[in-house]
């Protein structure tokens, strides 16, 4: 734990100041006319022995006016400072201690919570000689007989005010140099030799906890930490210096809510997609765009997991806000490499957003008001300590602003989107939990009375978590992700129409967590998912409408898989995490499948026979192992390297010729002809860290190849096509890139600069030359972006005043102009360039923000935060996209900047 | 309506923060590319050549015809033809001295402004006659709406059971005789032949069929309510054209390139590449593309007089009001002579109705009644 930012904290390890009786009671005498707290204080250190500790910045403000005759001092300073939210704490020593928003008691004041088979004792341990307030040992079974073999450590790492899991607290033990982290569950196991230990559970922004633990029997103790006596806003973006270090996964970046709620944003709302878009070897090809692009894989390439579930549309509004919304979570995690065995399906990424669990202790909320958008979360027990609930909702009134506009135009359009999420986490016992979670969300726009789009996601989800026995953990889901869109019209009669696609995917999955000694973690399971997709259905709106339904056939799969990894830990410095995971993939009927002659480009004209599938009946079945494998070797205590190795397959894909995601891309299955993607990634990343953890330094470099990644021909339609292989065709990708990021975590001035040098090249692969783009050489993706540039730059001015900044700079990304045109046969033709051979100009933009935070009193209605931010500060003019026209026989370029001017806004939170 | 056009929708409606301005993409030095439009056919008539060049973008679509080029064909038994340019930019054969032969190799050679382009060798693929070119009648009355609906569904058949031509274009030509549906003027303003080219890409790849056969492949949809192509009397020409697989992928891509999808999707574009090349410099780019194939040909006529059809809609809108402003939103009106109930009554209606000359001709096309007479 490293403490030294705090001073406070070190002088009171360091000091040797001998032992005073209890100091609680002095009295002061004195007379104080407008003096600043400080002067009292000098003036009360010169004639007690009594020492006070606090951060000047706190008490700049503070006089006293009052004149004290023998006055306790603990009255006189509840009576000063707790108008601004100060507490302070009085030890035996005679030092006094402001600390800020935290509240410190004394070890009397404080009980832990008991376990049936753990002796605890008090330490005798002077105050002064120790590190931790609450220094403890705990007992588990008696050294007495054999103290040979091994035993387990277990149990859960809990917030101690809300109850909550604690995810990813790191607990080491000094002198076996082993340690675990928690899993998503906040619980964590080690199985280690009978003996003394020292054992300490850390975690950024929690207190670090130090036991001294006997342990000479298997048993479990669930460890309570509390939020870190930290200035405010000392915010921290991946998990503890060290823990980066030692971790296995190469390419993990994570981030903490509060590091995502800090930034600037266009619209005023917390974004996670955007601020990974922050970190290097994560890309976007703009505003107004959904989806990222991780390390040259497409925006498909991506799982994105709420609950555990995949989520099949990210955004509201085309990219504009997260479909997620803040308040319910608690972390993301988002692996670009070395994705362990556990996570299937997609190639490129893994973002895995940790849910908050809801408050076992108390009923609390918070929410939010911001120019769009406004939302609220209220989350608390249901049964103390053992159930909780989480709600929470959002929703836009751009509808209501719509209306007051005056251009009848806007003034019949809509624009609305809303989300909602419901999350029950009860626990049945010790060894049993149970989780319900559900989300949906719904966006809908139609302009002025036109088209009306809309589309939706829902994920529903049920956990029930086992712990077989200390070296056994489980847990077993069913869940449930459904997406669709529906466009519809309906102003013309003749012409109106409902245009429709949806996802279903079910999966049952079956995780095991074994830990047979703290030199090895093993994971395993077993994953059932179950797909039903309709790529497209048009169909007549009322009676008069002329318009021929289409309905393209419906498209089913079932994809079982089983994984196994070990995280082992050969010797002291070097750990291995190598896992397999073997998926496979059944598409199965009904289904009519045709038959192509196989000297031709396939096309309507090439079709030799058509086969007629029954349901049920497997079409065609795919196997592909999956292998994961890291290694991570410490160099001293400050520097890491790391290897991956990964190979991942991908079922599912989207289907998507505008450059961007759009709610109107269908998914389709892997069938007959459009073989599962497959990723193969190596990658190699170096880490130091400096200055006492203080600055980290990473370059992580890496070299990707992506087979049958899913390219169009010329020409292709994408929409409502029976037979979707005549216009696919297979594509062989290669990236490359180097990232470097240097991160100041702690102190008043923090944040990021991350710089990336990527590339990804396509290339066609067909045995037709006629089907082949740019002659089968290699050409640029849409979203191949080589530089990369993230600055961010936060300054805690004070406690109550924070600046924030971000800026980006990246190369504009590939587009394919016309570049002339001409006439031929009668017909007017757009002659084009090469795919992809021009790029749009180099984006640029500076954010900027200030959050202000409501008064510091700690009794007070809610505690809120206000944020001034301002969008695209230079009010560049980044362009989005280029799209020609043709009008009056013209054709005309035009290019597009979302905000092509500075965006401000306001937004109000609030906790309560 | 396309998806990108929606997103600045969106951001206006919330921010009012996009711009959409004009954009002239920086080509790297923009350079006009040579276009061949070329068609050799076994039929006895003048074959043509043209040649243009490529405009940039953001100019308005003037055409820009190569003059003064030098142009032969050439074929696999060296006979040359020599190209004259009968009017800028349009280069013929003289019919009387050339003419395609099925089963002969033709390549096209071209010298313009000192630049050598040629294509590459085309066979002319024999093609078989077209079967039959029929139409289906079908009469809707469903009570309500007035007129009941008349229709005819053109088809043809066919048929190359030897397999000599595998891949197929069509083109189709109309023309309908057209009267005005008023007694003044006279005959020669009043009754008129109005021609349309098909502007529809129709083409086939009967390769993978055991017998090169096309069987009741949809040509024209005709009612009396959406056109007045029945009105009087109707004929379609239909060109059946062979072509080589080169050809079939060029118009197959061109389909593609030009066809609408019906909104939310644009195709993805792609650069048409024909069968021309350059001689001096292999990596200048022509466009276009040198057509070789033999011609089939068969035509339909289609006579309103075996029921009486009432046209549906109303095409020439008339009004009474004798104002100088004309028929709303149309802007120029002119006097006609209606007749009901053996009264005249003078009336505004459009220009076009007129006088029909404005839309066709009315000089009676050559093979009007050839019907007639078989």
């Amino acid at each position: 734990m490293n403490h030294k930012s705090f001073i406070l904290i070190s002088l009171l390890l360091f000091s040797t100041i001998p032992l005073f009786s209890q100091k609680k009671d002095i009295k002061i005498s004195g007379e104080y006319k407008g003096d600043t707290f400080f002067e009292f204080v000098t003036e009360v250190e010169k004639h007690h022995n009594i020492r006070f500790f606090f951060n000047p910045d706190w008490i700049e403000n503070i006089t006293i006016d009052n004149n004290y005759s023998d006055i306790l001092l603990s009255e006189i300073l509840e009576t000063t400072l707790s108008d601004s939210g100060i507490n302070f704490f009085i030890d035996e020593t005679g030092y006094v201690i402001l600390s800020g928003e935290f509240v410190i008691k004394s070890r009397a004041d404080k009980s832990e919570q008991d376990t049936n088979y753990i002796y605890r004792q008090e330490a005798v341990v002077p105050v002064e000689e120790k590190s931790e307030i609450d220094f403890q040992v705990i007992e588990i079974g008696m050294p007495s007989g054999d103290n040979r073999g091994n035993v387990t450590l277990s149990g859960y790492v809990k917030d101690i005010d809300t109850g909550e899991p604690v995810i990813g607290a790191v607990f080491q033990i000094d002198e076996l140099k082993a340690g675990t982290v928690t899993n998503q569950y906040g619980y964590y196991s080690l199985t280690l030799p009978k003996g003394n230990y020292h054992a300490r559970f850390s975690c950024l922004g929690m207190k670090t906890v130090t036991r001294q633990i006997n342990i000479y029997a298997t048993g479990n103790t669930d460890i309570y930490l509390k939020e870190k006596l930290i200035p405010l806003g000392s915010i921290t973006v991946t998990a503890d210096g060290n823990a980066r270090l030692s971790r296995m996964e190469i390419g993990l970046e994570k981030l903490s809510i509060k590091t995502i709620k800090l930034l600037p944003t266009s619209m005023g709302e917390a974004d996670i997609i955007k601020t990974a878009l922050l970190l290097p070897g994560v890309q976007t090809v703009g505003e107004g765009a959904s989806g990222f692009h991780v390390r040259g894989g497409s925006s498909d390439q991506n799982l994105v997991l709420l609950y555990d579930v995949p989520v099949f549309n990210t955004s509201h509004f085309f990219g504009f806000f997260p479909s997620v919304n803040s308040d319910i979570i608690s972390d993301i995690s988002l692996y670009k490499g070395g994705i362990p065995a556990k996570y299937g399906g997609r190639i490129s990424s893994v973002l895995h957003i940790i849910p908050k669990d809801g408050n076992k202790k108390k009923i609390t909320g918070s929410g939010g008001i911001s120019p769009v958008t406004s939302r609220l979360m209220i989350e608390g027990p249901i049964i103390k300590d053992r159930t909780s609930f989480l709600v929470a909702g959002r929703s836009t009134y751009s509808n209501w602003l719509l209306n007051l506009m005056e251009d009848t135009w806007l003034h019949n359009s809509k624009a609305s989107f809303y989300d909602a999420s419901i999350r029950i986490v009860h626990e049945i016992n010790n060894n049993n939990n149970l989780e319900f979670s559900s989300y949906l969300s719904h966006d809908a726009f139609n302009f002025n009375y036109d088209t009306l789009y809309s589309y939706n996601n829902n994920l529903l989800s049920f956990k029930w978590r086992h712990i077989f026995n200390d070296q056994l953990f489980a847990v077993f889901s069913v869940n449930h992700s459904h997406y669709d869109y529906n466009i519809s019209s309906s102003r013309d009669k003749i012409n109106s129409f409902e245009l429709l696609h949806d996802v279903n995917y079910s999966e049952l999955k079956m995780h095991l967590t074994y830990y047979p000694n703290y030199k090895h973690q093993i994971d395993l399971g077993f994953d059932l998912g179950k797909y039903r997709i309709t790529p497209g259905e048009l169909i007549p709106l009322g009676d008069s409408s002329l318009i021929v339904p289409n309905i393209i056939e419906k498209q089913f799969a079932i994809s079982p898989a089983v994984f196994i990894s070990d995280e082992i830990k050969i010797f002291d410095r070097l750990s291995v995490n190598a896992g397999i995971r073997f998926s496979s993939f059944f598409v199965t009927g009904p289904s009519t499948v045709l038959q192509y002659h196989p000297d031709f480009t396939r096309s309507e004209s090439s079709v030799i026979d058509t086969l007629l599938y029954s349901s049920g009946s497997i079409i065609k079945k795919y196997f592909r192992p999956e292998i994961r494998l890291s290694l991570n070797y410490m160099i001293g205590a400050n520097s890491s390297v790391k290897i991956n190795y990964n190979t991942t397959t991908q079922y599912i894909h989207q289907l998507s010729n505008t450059t961007s995601i759009s709610p109107t891309d269908i998914w389709i299955l892997s069938d007959t002809y459009v073989k599962p993607q497959r990723g193969e990634q190596i990658a190699l990343g170096l880490y130091t860290n400096l200055f006492n953890n203080n600055l980290e330094i990473s370059l992580e470099g890496y070299y990707k190849e992506i087979k049958n990644m899913i390219d169009f021909k010329g020409g292709a339609r994408l929409l409502l096509n029976t037979h979707m292989e005549t216009d696919i065709i297979n594509a062989f990708g290669k990236a490359r890139g180097i990232e470097f990021m240097v991160k100041k975590s702690k102190g008043r001035v923090n944040g990021w600069v991350s710089y990336t040098y990527s590339r990804i090249l396509i290339k066609s692969i067909t045995q037709f030359p006629e089907e082949e783009i740019n002659s089968g050489e290699y050409f640029p993706a849409n979203y191949d972006k080589p530089h990369d540039l993230s600055v961010i730059f936060n300054y805690i001015f004070s406690r109550r005043f924070s600046f924030s900044s971000t800026y980006t700079y990246s190369t504009g990304r590939p587009i394919t102009f016309p570049i002339a045109s001409y006439n031929f046969a009668g017909t007017d033709i757009l002659h084009y360039s090469d795919r992809n051979q021009y790029r749009i100009p180099d984006y640029s933009r500076l954010d900027i923000s200030v959050t202000i935070d409501g008064n510091l009193k700690i009794k007070k209605l809610a505690h809120s935060t206000l944020t001034f931010s301002v969008y695209n500060l230079l009010g560049r003019d980044n362009v989005y996209s280029i799209y020609f026209d043709t009008k009056n026989n013209l054709v005309e370029g035009y290019k597009l900047s979302v905000f092509a001017r500075p965006i401000p806004s306001v937004s109000y939170n609030f906790k309560f | 309506m396309k998806i990108l056009n929606i997103i600045p929708i969106i951001i206006t409606l919330l921010f009012s923060g996009s711009c959409v301005t004009k954009f002239i993409p920086e080509i790297d030095e923009f350079e006009s590319i040579i276009v061949v439009e070329g068609l050799l056919t076994n039929e006895n008539i003048t074959n043509y050549v043209k040649l243009s060049r490529t405009i940039p973008v953001g100019i308005a679509g003037i055409s820009s015809p190569i003059l003064g080029a030098h142009i032969i064909i050439r074929d696999d038994q060296n006979k040359i033809a020599i190209l004259s340019e009968s009017y800028p930019g349009f280069y013929v054969t003289d019919s009387l001295t050339f003419q395609g032969e099925t089963g002969r190799t033709y390549k096209l050679h071209i010298t313009a402004n000192g630049e050598l382009y040629e294509s590459s060798a085309m066979l002319m693929r024999d093609v078989p006659p077209i079967d039959s070119l029929y139409s289906e009648f079908e009469f809707y009355d469903d009570g309500y709406i007035y007129p009941p609906l008349y229709s005819y569904q053109v088809y043809f058949d066919s048929n190359d059971p030897t397999n000599r031509c595998l891949y197929y274009r069509w083109t189709y030509e109309e023309v309908w005789e057209y009267h005005l549906p008023f007694h003044y003027p006279p005959p020669s303003k009043r009754i008129c032949w109005v021609a349309n080219k098909s502007s529809d890409i129709l083409i086939k790849n009967t390769s993978a069929l055991e017998m090169g056969l096309v069987r009741k492949f949809p040509l024209v949809y005709l009612d009396n309510r959406s056109s007045v192509k029945l009105s009087q009397k109707y004929s379609i020409l239909l060109r059946q054209y062979s072509l080589n697989y080169e050809e079939y992928l060029y118009w197959e891509n061109m389909r593609k390139m030009t066809e609408e999808t019906g909104g939310l999707y644009d195709a993805v574009p792609m650069p048409l590449r024909g069968n021309i090349s350059s001689i001096n410099d292999p990596d200048r780019i022509a466009l276009g593309f040198f057509s070789v194939s033999s011609v089939s040909t068969k035509r339909l006529f289609i006579k309103n007089d075996t029921i009486k059809m009432k046209l549906g809609g109303q095409y020439c809108v008339t009004d009474t009001l004798e104002t100088l402003e004309g028929i709303a939103g149309i802007g120029r009106y002119i006097f006609v002579l209606e007749q009901v109930d053996g009264v005249g009554y003078l009336v505004s209606t459009y220009e076009q109705c007129a006088d029909c000359t404005l839309s066709g001709t009315n000089i009676e096309p050559s093979f009007w009644n050839d019907d007639i007479l078989k």
